[in-house]
């Protein structure tokens, strides 16, 4: 079967606006960014993220940091560690192994300092 | 001596045990227009701080911690509408009229909320309805209210004006526990 000139370019210009449109939708419902994806741009103890955090200001937001520390309270949908670090967990059902007092190992995203209770906030927190 | 003791620690518990607070309060954004694809987002890290003896309410919420369906639209609420980077929190300050802690039950009560909203680096007054209510020994907080993103200086370029709406509504719903 061969394709006259026209119905060529027809077939062309189709294929085109497939990819064009494949393309753009893909670019528009582009799925969120995993927090295992992430790079991790701080790895340390809660004290002294919380230092670098009250002199470096803005540039520690929406970042994935590797802290590490001791449970001061458990909450419903998180924990404090340090008395300085809150951990808001996306399924809390992580939370029932955990203990006060236990030292653990978390990784999540910074979302700021929170300056009404005066401690550092992370969410979409795992435990590692 | 013993009971002046005693005394002094009950008072010291009075005075310590007057606010209630959540790190985890739900505050959602609608935008949408009946048109287009649904603008809406959810911030699940608010913070709220309730004193149960004055009324006073205090809120912060960190503007990138809202969560879009659409990954892209999120990138742009953040980027080019909210200037996250430059203005991370959004924060309230005011009062409920009229709050009494002893006087919430578990039926909901309808207040008056008055303070100073900020979003994107401006202030405003506002003044709304709050529904409050006490369930096992939490405060129910909800309440509603209507911005518009000139008011806080919040530019929506021609080619999408029509696809955001005018008035953006905030949902605002909250349970407070005891702060110890």
């Amino acid at each position: 079967m061969s394709l006259s000139k026209k119905n060529k370019i027809t077939l062309f210009m189709i294929i085109l606006v497939c990819i064009a449109g494949y393309s753009a939708y893909k670019y528009t419902y582009k799925s969120h960014k995993s927090i295992t994806e992430k790079e991790v741009v701080f790895s340390g103890s809660t004290a002294h993220f919380l230092e670098k955090v009250k002199t470096g200001g803005a540039k520690w937001q929406d970042v994935v940091v590797a802290l590490n520390g001791k449970i001061t309270s458990i909450g419903e949908k998180g924990i404090t560690l340090d008395h300085n670090t809150y951990c808001q967990f996306k399924n809390s059902t992580a939370l029932t192994h955990l203990k006060e007092g236990q030292h653990i190992a978390v990784k999540g995203r910074m979302i700021g300092y929170d300056d009404l209770l005066e401690e550092i906030k992370l969410d979409q927190t795992l435990i590692k | 001596m013993k009971y002046t003791f005693l005394v002094m620690l009950f008072v010291s518990q009075l005075t310590i045990a007057q606010k209630h607070f959540t790190k985890t309060g739900i505050t959602t954004f609608i935008a949408s227009v009946d048109t287009f694809e649904p603008i809406e987002a959810k911030n699940e890290s608010t913070t709220v701080i309730l004193n149960t003896e004055t009324g006073a309410i205090a809120a912060l919420l960190f503007v990138k911690a809202f969560h879009f369906e659409i990954a892209l639209m999120e990138e742009h609420f953040n980027e080019n509408y909210m200037d996250s980077n430059k203005y991370p929190k959004a924060t309230f300050k005011g009062k409920l009229i009229n709050f009494n802690h002893e006087n919430l039950t578990s039926e909901t009560k309808t207040l008056q909320l008055k303070g100073t909203l900020s979003i994107h680096g401006k202030e405003k007054q506002i003044e709304t309805e709050a529904q409050l209510k006490k369930l096992n020994h939490k405060i129910i907080f909800t309440s509603h209210l209507s911005v518009k993103p000139e008011e806080f200086d919040i530019k929506i370029p021609g080619i999408v004006r029509e696809k955001i709406a005018k008035s953006i509504n905030l949902n605002l719903d909250y349970e407070l526990i005891e702060k110890k």
